[in-house]
């Protein structure tokens, strides 16, 4: 009995000094990793801390401008106050909720004009996602932990928003749905981009309590955002094109490219036109603000990386003045060949117009007007010229002819008598516009626009020298006429893309049915299409003794200036590029442009009850060409031509597609008429107002 | 009179304590700095909870131990009681906070029932232990196995209850304790060893089973996922989720950087989560370096130790006594080491407190209970010396 007692007292201690000694041990396992920690590693866990993040945030600069070539001001910015909202890292729904809750009491996201517009904009979801955050503890009770498990975060949260009540979420007050408007455009911001909360009516008022505020109003911002203005609206304006607004952001297709050049996935951006082409001059350098964030996302310190600086403005090379009386006589034109027979050019509805200079390549005007069947109204379709293509009927005969003198198969004054031409057995013949002309040569052929010299010209290049009434052809196709006819013309620009300096421009479409009718139709221009835009650079090639220059709508690109206004240093000039010299002789040329002036201006020519009594000088080429529109013949009429002939100044391109036939007027010859009278008329006007004030000599001195 | 007093002045335990709600109110002022909850002066509560603690300490002091004894049974019962009130009681009393039903939340006021229960059911297993030690003077291997089961059956109704909620941390402490006086009842080698092989072999093939298909485990053993997912973390850190893996570098962060002296007083900069309390030895390790966690451990080493020697003496004539300070003791330890251990990366994260530190009302109270036991078990000791000198 006692030895037992003595056993158990004795068990005690030894158990208890084992488990103390196991305390002990554990105690200094704790002191040793403690020791490892916070001595061996301690500096390094220091170091983490105070590595700090470093940031850059882009402010938006205004775009550049665009003028026209006389210095007026043609796209525009006009300032919108705006508030933004730049996220910081680690910002969640409670923060931003606190920001819409103090923004509220500034700013009103509507007026009384629009408040029910606007209050239809929150949604269920909306209205669910307020009441969550604003009953967090009550709103996670719906969801009970036996549901919640298995489900993701977002399940979750979507059931627990399911679950809220209509009724919870009906006696929402005015101040509420205002939070919530603000709330829904803070969330769409991303961490450190700017994000515009309200750009639109922001008042004066507005603005100055939030900038008075700001410092409490963590991530909020006062800014000026911009919005696109045209001072002569809707002239020109398909060319200049649009920017997408902040919420479409940049644009899909380009987003790589958008995104290594420095743009946030919010930026607006040129969309078409001038704004998408030149838009890496318009889009100016954004203020680069570099923050330091320490590891909690704080902002410790902020400082401008580079200044900012508001994009460069753009000088077209268009004359506004001259664009708005060119728009204004094409639609006159089409106007009134619709309402004189409505029946006859039932098909017309569209005629479109090309004005440069030929030998920089500088646009004066391009004008497009379309008649929309559906909206029974006239639109400005000035980009037709670039995209639109059409046979252009006896107008290229110029490339025609030069082509038949370079390739030898004709001689300079080669004579041929154009009399209507018969292949094969069964033959109605091919004519001129009309029967006989006579004997012609390549000037005269040009003059009369001989169809059967071209048909020569055609019969000799495709291997057939010989030509016998009713016999068939006999072509070498083994020389490919087709090709080295198309090479000839590309020379010109016809059925090549131009080089303009315009996102997008057609080529025309190239026949694909290479027989020997189709060849001597493809001489008188009735076989592939062209574009207004490569006749004028064609006219313009043939004018410019052989030098084919790119079309171009900017002349030059200047600095931004902090004036209103005016026009800063020249950045950097559009030089005149010559693409190419023709490979015809000077002197081939010049039969040509002979040729071109005598349509214009001597008995005969074509296009001389127009031309003969303008003291401008000008030269040039009709066209007819046979068309068809849903089974009605038709015929498109166009003209090419420049003016003055010894020292041309403009070159210009005509096309009226569809139009009923010559019987009912000549569209195309009206308008040419009236462009190359604008033209020389606004030149006088302005030289008698400088004559008058000596002063405004701009124009002039840049024609050089 | 002068001598009555002086049994109730038990100087070194009330030194220790005094120690302990400095470093608390620090460790807590200084994790408020991080204005992770703005508005609640945590520094103030805590200190308004110690001044209950003590006033319940004093309490308690007015018991002896052999009403204690004969008290333990209800004491016990009425803690198992509030456990399945708890279970049953509706949302609106007793809220489910992240996923668990562990507190009673009444208006202003929250409490832990487990965290009381565990001071009960110590009480009770000391009684039981003793009352069995008395009944049985010679242990057999069938008196051993039969204490054996009255303590697992004691330790294992709440548990239960606790699993309920479910707080799978908290049921482990109770195991912890239930081991430790199993190992100090006295009870035969043997048995310890073959209930050791089995518990081993059990555990081994839970966690293997956890590890290696949770699904199936979720079914038979019933544990939660989060519960399989922090198991995860301690044993393979790729799989770690990424809020526990976010909370453990930021403590680690937090108490690295403090290195060897600390970083001083209101200089914190990592935002731990929970800084106040299942991660305050972070904030000390950041606020006071090595030097402060050192003195911490150390702290409860000392009160450890105190408690071993007050076991040991009071042994002889007074083993509930004796029992009562090897439970508390198993309690402070497992909290202390798992607490501490988790911060620094040698145990799993589990939201069990730092007693004594870490801010939390109930933990405070049920801790100061457990004091107020211990130090009415020292002044019993002290009066019986006095008794034995005269």
């Amino acid at each position: 009995m006692n030895n037992k007692k003595k056993k158990k007292k004795a068990q005690l201690p030894f158990r208890l000094n084992i488990l103390f000694f196991v305390v002990f041990l554990l105690f200094s396992v704790l002191v040793l990793q403690l020791g490892v920690v916070q001595i061996l590693n301690g500096e390094g866990f220091q170091k983490e801390i105070d590595r700090t993040i470093k940031d850059t945030t882009k402010i938006p600069v205004p775009r550049g401008k665009m003028y026209d070539r006389n210095g007026n001001v043609v796209v525009d910015n006009k300032p919108l106050y705006a508030i933004t909202y730049t996220p910081a890292k680690g910002v969640d729904a409670t923060k931003r909720l606190e920001v819409a809750e103090k923004l509220s009491e500034y700013i009103s996201m509507y007026n009384k004009e629009n408040k029910e517009e606007v209050l239809e904009t929150i949604t269920e979801r909306n209205k669910k996602e307020y009441w969550y955050l604003l009953h967090q503890e009550e709103a996670k009770d719906r969801l009970s932990a036996k549901e919640a498990e298995g489900m993701e975060p977002a399940e979750q949260y979507n059931t627990i928003l399911d679950r809220i009540t209509k009724e919870e979420i009906s006696n929402f007050s005015d101040k509420d749905k205002e939070i919530m408007l603000i709330k829904k455009e803070l969330d769409k911001a991303q961490t450190l981009t700017p994000q515009v909360v309200k750009n639109e009516n922001v008042t004066p008022e507005e603005y100055a309590r939030v900038a008075e505020h700001l410092s409490e109003l963590e991530g909020i911002n006062a800014t000026t955002d911009w919005d696109r203005i045209y001072p002569f609206d809707e002239t020109f304006s398909n060319f200049f094109g649009t920017i997408t607004s902040q919420e479409q952001g940049i644009l899909a297709e380009k987003e790589e490219y958008y995104l290594s050049h420095g743009y946030k996935p919010n930026d607006r951006v040129g969309k078409s036109g001038l704004e998408e082409q030149y838009e890496n001059v318009l889009r100016g350098r954004k203020e680069q603000i570099l923050y330091t964030t320490n590891k909690e996302g704080k902002i410790i310190d902020s400082e401008v990386a580079v200044e900012g600086e508001r994009g460069k403005d753009l000088v077209l090379t268009v004359d506004m003045e001259l664009q708005k009386r060119i728009d204004k006589i094409v639609l006159d034109v089409l106007k009134n060949e619709k309402s004189e027979h409505p029946y006859g050019n039932r098909h017309l509805n569209d005629a479109m117009v090309v004005m440069m200079r030929p030998q920089t390549g500088e646009i004066l005007a391009v004008s497009g007007k379309y008649y929309d069947e559906e909206d029974k109204e006239y639109k400005n379709a000035a980009l037709r010229t670039l995209y639109s293509s059409h046979r252009p009927g006896s107008a290229i005969k110029g490339a025609t002819v030069l082509a038949g003198l370079q390739s030898g198969v004709i001689k300079p004054n080669k004579t041929f008598v154009d009399k209507p031409i018969y292949i094969g057995k069964n033959s109605d013949g091919k004519t001129s516009w009309t029967g006989n002309l006579g004997a012609v040569n390549d000037i005269t052929a040009l003059q009369k626009s001989s169809n059967v010299y071209m048909f020569y010209i055609a019969m000799r290049m495709g291997g057939d020298f010989n030509y016998v009434p009713y016999d068939n052809l006999s072509f070498d196709w083994e020389s490919k006429p087709f090709q080295r006819l198309r090479n000839y013309y590309s020379q010109f620009g016809l059925g090549v893309k131009t080089g303009i300096d315009f996102p997008y421009e057609a080529s025309g479409y190239k026949g694909v049915n290479p027989q020997a009718g189709n060849f001597l139709d493809f001489a008188i221009g009735q076989y592939d299409t062209f574009t207004a835009m490569q006749l004028a650079q064609y006219v313009s090639t043939i004018a410019n003794d052989g030098y084919r220059v790119r079309p171009h709508l900017v002349k030059e690109i200047r600095m931004p200036t902090p004036y209103e206004n005016n026009l800063g240093p020249v950045y950097k000039s559009i030089n005149t590029d010559v693409l190419n010299r023709i490979d015809m002789k000077q002197s081939y040329i010049e039969r040509v442009q002979e040729g071109f002036r005598r349509a214009f201006q001597e008995p005969g020519g074509t296009a001389y009850s127009w031309f003969s009594d303008k003291d401008y000088n000008p030269a040039g080429k009709t066209g007819t060409a046979e068309n068809s529109a849903e089974g009605d013949y038709t015929e498109n009429l166009t003209l090419v031509g420049y003016a003055p002939f010894d020292k041309p100044e403009i070159a210009f391109s005509v096309i009226v597609p569809n139009t009923g036939g010559s019987k009912y007027g000549h569209p195309n010859d009206d308008i040419g008429e009236r462009i190359l009278d604008a033209y020389f008329d606004l030149k006088e006007e302005r030289a008698k107002s400088s004559d008058n004030d000596n002063s405004d000599k701009k124009d002039e001195k840049t024609e050089e | 009179m002068s001598k009555r007093k002086s049994y109730f002045f038990q100087m070194d335990l009330i030194v220790l304590l005094l120690f302990f709600i400095i470093v608390s109110l620090l460790a807590i002022f200084n994790a408020q700095q991080l204005e992770q909850y703005e508005g609640d002066n945590f520094v103030l509560k805590q200190a308004v909870w110690f001044c209950v603690g003590i006033g319940i300490v004093a309490i308690i002091q007015l018991f002896d131990l052999d009403q204690l004894y004969k008290a333990s049974m209800y004491i016990y019962g009425f803690g198992v009681l509030l456990l399945i009130l708890l279970l049953v009681s509706p949302e609106s009393i007793a809220r489910t906070i992240n996923n668990t039903k562990s507190w009673f939340t009444l208006p202003g006021l929250s409490l832990q029932p487990a965290e009381f229960t565990k001071i009960s059911t110590i009480l009770f297993l000391a009684a039981v232990i003793s009352r069995h030690k008395s009944k049985y003077e010679i242990s057999t291997l069938k008196s051993d196995s039969l204490l054996l089961i009255k303590i697992v059956l004691v330790t294992v109704i709440p548990v239960f209850f606790i699993l309920q909620q479910p707080d799978f941390g908290t049921s482990m402490v109770y195991l912890f304790i239930a081991g430790m006086l199993v190992l100090l009842s006295g009870i035969d080698w043997k048995i310890i060893v073959g209930l050791i092989l089995g518990l081993s072999l059990l555990l081994a093939g839970m966690l293997a089973l956890i590890i290696k298909l949770p699904e199936l485990s979720q079914n038979i053993i019933g544990i939660e996922e989060y519960q399989i997912d922090r198991i995860m973390t301690w044993f393979d850190s790729s799989e770690q989720t990424s809020s526990d893996t976010y909370h453990f570098d930021l403590s680690l962060l937090a108490l690295g950087s403090g290195q060897l002296f600390g970083k001083g007083m209101d200089k914190l900069q990592v935002p731990t989560p929970e800084a106040h309390t299942d991660f305050i030895f972070s904030v000390i390790g950041e606020s006071f370096g090595f030097i402060g966690c050192a003195v911490v451990i150390f702290l409860y080493f000392i009160l450890l130790y105190k408690l071993v020697t007050l076991g040991l003496k009071s042994f002889n004539y007074n083993s509930f006594g004796s029992y009562l300070c090897f439970g508390f003791l198993s309690l402070l330890l497992v909290h202390a080491f798992q607490n501490m251990g988790m911060t620094i990366g040698i145990m799993p994260i589990t939201g069990i407190p730092l007693l004594l530190i870490s801010y939390g009302g109930s933990s405070v109270l049920s801790t100061m209970i457990g004091i107020g036991l211990v130090y009415r078990v020292a002044v019993e000791h002290t009066i019986q010396n006095d008794y034995l000198f005269k």
